[in-house]
């Protein structure tokens, strides 16, 4: 039999994340319960293990590595050698087997999409949750270049944040963690941005935020941009706030990849979301959080080339990181009730 | 002891019931002289009460108790708090972490689950037909309520057990960090401004009475006939008809209200008369004003969560904030939870069990369909095997007669084998918030400084002023008039509307998480709670001045 290095997204569910990385098990799970997701495929753990290894790329970062035999020392380093792996595992070719079995489910996608050349989104997806740690590319036409992004992303992993954490917990950074990668069909935005089921800043879980921009969403992700901002309350599903964001720029497709442009003055004074779709973002966010059973950190896109409801596509969701700072809080709370209890 | 006939094997035998626990003690909150249970209650009750106690308490693995323990002394409630030994105690302790975690993590999403679960049941049972069932499906239907019964009271003690553990490091925190108790006003105002079910449904009656003003019905209102004959009224207009129309949907969906907890009477369902009493004083008063008084308690509570904060160190800041939060949902639930929890519950389980005794009264089995209260589920499970066949009446005789018995009973306060001061401390040590925080409430202490003729706790801050209106049950709600001081033994969800039109409130039993307290402030009223003697002293007409502040009330006249 053999090896599924790719996996479509419809076969993936939430528990999957170990073979294919969060990003895409969630993915695959939104797609499942029916929410509005791009149906895309995923790149396996095991088909970057299996480049490092078929292409000799590991055995030559070892080697490369054994000239540091006391670890890195300081950020020069790890930039230094970051960019040496960089450039061993830019030079190698993609095993011929994971290549087909890509190259046969872009098919599936372009078909699916009426055109020869789908633009498609190149994503990373950890093992675990680093939001923005690894590539990700976006608005990328045709087989060659997408293979030429997956190599990016997964060289990605051994970015200079990623290499100076390897190194930092004593660890060789040739065993940093392999990664799975998403390929999904690109969405023309209109808009974008965040969606948080709890407050972000307050805690409030009767209240869903979200936050928006013109363009696609990486704009809002990043901070490039003050977006606008939306506090609906869950129960009633009422907007309670809206904030009207600078949004001086956004990100649209260019011929390959994206550009910034400037926003025009009178659409940077106006709302980018209507009612309509604000609620429709917070219903699909609710369900979200239903579903996972806890407090939601989701991105979601509005197709400028479809019409409401059917305009409105979720991108990705993971847990709210407050949710982590919660967890913590809850252990500290605990502590103490311990400690009284114990202590009368 | 004298014979009491066994409605279940949880009747109290001081013999052996005192063998090896100390005490008793006779929760007459729940059981007033002269009130005791019925069977088919006092069976669910012992039963099922007790066991969503042991649920709850193992689920969280309290490490300080094993739940309240109930006894039937005559129909009337015994209770006591089991202790765990060392070893359970060590067992717990080592669970505690992972059992009260949801509910620092998680409370919201774990309520809001909880009450679909339970809405789930009640939509399905309610659809019932119960006319044209088979005797045997009718006997599942019994099984299905009782297991209803159970689920809930798990739920309810769940919920209860969790935030109140929670709700108490809260409060001992406040304490000894900002020197606060929960009687301040500050710490009071951070538990009002939440939404409630209660207070739903009482802005549903308000918009029924502003639909009889649009429908130009007030006229019909004004009299002062029976439901029934104002009902008839009505249905001899178009716009009558379709008010009654509107009425009879908001009742379908909200008019489970049981007037009391504690047995199986009458909800909106069968007998709408409160929520018509309601209706007439929100036409004749025009008193209720929950848009204009909420949000400013919502952002006092704002104010008051920034000001308790800023008192706390920098770096205890976003852990305290988290447990301030959790513990705010304990006020709300409170009073929430009574929607989701007993009041649905039984009314839906007098709504089905009635038409089930009207079956058995129609196949001759007993007399009146209202005798089903007075059997056990297993009596129940006997009459519907062969209606045509059997007679329960014979059942049903024993037990009302006992019961009729059961009623000339005042029971002692207290049963034990140590003193009642030493019984008090062991009931406490389980922590038992239901018992402190809400229907008992605190050890209240004396200040003879302040002069007062009744002394009790601080519910809701404010100082008020006017006649006294001593009611004794919802049924007599009718008679407050706008202004004046409602006395009363303590106030359960269908006496929520009265709160718009009085100026403050004084009960007899309760603490600072009681129906009174949690509504008087989502009012903005004032409210003293647990005064023991309010409505002994106070006479309906007498002028009474209210300084919840520091718990005091005045008799002037």
């Amino acid at each position: 039999m053999t090896v599924r290095y790719v996996i479509p997204f419809e076969e993936i569910g939430k528990d999957d994340f170990p073979i294919v990385g969060k990003k895409c098990a969630n993915l695959g799970e939104m797609l499942s319960i029916g929410m509005p997701v791009v149906p895309g495929f995923a790149l396996s753990v095991e088909a970057h293990k299996l480049f490092m290894e078929e292409t000799g790329a590991a055995r030559e970062i070892k080697e490369y590595l054994s000239g540091f035999p006391d670890g890195l020392s300081d950020l020069t380093q790890c930039q230094e050698v970051s960019k040496r792996i960089y450039q061993i595992i830019g030079s190698k070719e993609i095993p011929p087997v994971i290549k087909e079995q890509v190259r046969a489910n872009y098919q599936v996608l372009c078909r699916k999409g009426g055109t020869d050349n789908l633009s498609v989104a190149v994503r990373s997806a950890g093992i675990v949750s680093h939001p923005g740690q690894y590539e990700t590319f976006l608005n990328i036409i045709g087989e060659s270049e997408v293979f030429d992004k997956i190599v990016k992303v997964w060289s990605s992993a051994f970015n200079v944040p990623s290499v100076a954490a390897v190194s930092k917990e004593g660890l060789s950074v040739a065993d940093s963690p392999c990664i799975g990668v998403g390929v999904l069909p690109i969405i023309q935005s209109r808009a974008a941005g965040v969606v948080f089921t709890a407050h972000p800043t307050s805690g409030d879980r009767s209240q869903i935020v979200i936050e928006g921009s013109w363009g696609m969403g990486e704009s809002v992700v990043s901070g490039a941009v003050t977006p606008d901002l939306f506090v609906i309350d869950k129960d009633s599903l009422e907007i309670r706030e809206k904030v009207v964001g600078s949004k001086t720029v956004q990100l649209v497709c260019a011929e390959q990849g994206i550009v910034e442009e400037d926003v025009p003055e009178e659409l940077r004074r106006s709302l980018c979301l209507t009612n309509e779709e604000v609620k429709k973002i917070a219903e699909l966010a609710m369900s979200l959080e239903r579903h996972f059973g806890m407090p939601q950190d989701a991105e979601w896109a509005v197709d400028s080339r479809s019409s409401f409801p059917d305009n409105i596509y979720y991108m990705q969701t993971r847990p709210q990181v407050a949710v982590a700072d919660r967890k913590s809080a809850a252990d500290k709370l605990i502590d103490l009730m311990l400690s009284r209890m114990l202590g009368s | 002891m004298e014979h009491q006939e066994d409605y279940t094997h949880y009747n109290f035998d001081a013999k052996y019931d005192l063998d090896r626990v100390p005490y008793w003690f006779y929760g007459a909150g729940h059981t007033a002289p002269g009130y005791p249970h019925k069977p088919l209650y006092e069976w669910n009750w012992v039963n099922h009460c007790n066991r969503g106690f042991r649920y709850a308490a193992d689920k969280l693995s309290l490490p300080y108790s094993l739940g309240l323990d109930f006894r039937s002394y005559h129909g009337y409630e015994l209770i006591r708090c089991g202790l765990p030994s060392a070893e359970v105690k060590k067992k717990r302790t080592e669970g505690f972490r992972e059992g009260i975690k949801p509910i620092l993590e998680n409370f919201d999403e774990l309520y809001r689950q909880s009450n679909e679960e339970l809405m789930g049941y009640y939509k399905e049972l309610k659809e019932i037909d119960v006319e044209n069932s088979s005797w045997f499906e009718l006997e599942l239907v019994v099984e299905k309520l009782l297991a209803l019964d159970q689920r809930m009271w798990e739920i309810h003690m769940y919920f209860n057990c969790g935030l109140g553990a929670v709700y108490c490091l809260f409060e001992d925190l406040c304490r000894e960090l900002l020197n606060i108790d929960d009687k301040n006003p500050l710490f009071l105002k951070l538990l009002a401004g939440f939404d409630n079910k209660n207070l739903q449904v009482d802005k549903r009656v308000f918009g029924l009475s502003k639909r009889i003003k649009e429908l130009g019905l007030v006229e019909a209102f004004s009299g002062n006939e029976k439901t029934e004959e104002l009902f008839s009224k009505l249905e001899k207009s178009e716009n009558g008809r379709q008010w009654l129309k509107e009425f009879k949907e908001f009742l379908w969906e909200d008019g489970w209200q049981s007037i009391l907890f504690f047995e199986y009477e009458p909800s909106w369902i069968e007998d709408p008369t409160p929520a018509i009493i309601t209706l007439r004083q929100f036409l004749k008063y025009d008193t209720y004003r929950p848009d204009e008084i909420r949000p400013k308690l919502e952002i006092e509570r704002k104010q008051a969560e920034e000001e308790i904060l800023s008192r706390v160190q920098p770096d205890q800041r976003s852990w305290f904030k988290i447990l301030m939060n959790v513990a705010q949902k304990y006020s709300f639930q409170n009073e929430d939870h009574q929607y989701y929890n007993e009041s649905y519950c039984f009314a839906l389980m007098r709504y089905l069990l009635l038409k089930i005794g009207a079956r058995l009264v129609k196949a001759g089995t007993m007399d009146q369909a209202e005798d089903i209260f007075f059997l056990v589920p297993e009596e129940i499970h006997k009459a519907l095997a062969d209606p045509e066949v059997y007679r329960v009446q014979h059942n049903v005789n024993n037990h009302r007669r006992q019961w009729e018995e059961n009623r000339k009973i005042v029971p002692p306060p207290f049963w034990g084998t140590v003193g009642i001061e030493e019984a008090a401390k062991l009931l406490f040590e389980g922590k038992e918030p239901l018992l402190t925080k809400v229907s008992i409430g605190e050890f209240v202490p004396p200040r003879p400084e302040l002069k007062a003729d009744l002394l009790g706790l601080c519910g809701s801050s404010g100082v008020a002023e006017g006649p006294a209106r001593v009611i004794m049950a919802a049924e007599f709600l009718g008679e407050v008039q706008p202004g004046d001081i409602l006395v009363a033994p303590s106030t359960s969800g269908p006496w929520t509307a009265v709160f718009s039109l009085v100026k403050a409130v004084v009960i007899d039993r309760g603490g600072t998480l009681s129906h009174a307290a949690i509504v008087g402030r989502e009012y903005g009223i004032p409210v003293v709670t647990n005064v023991i003697e309010g409505t002994t002293k106070i006479k309906t007409g007498q002028r009474i001045k209210v300084d919840a502040n520091v718990g005091a009330v005045y008799i002037l006249n």
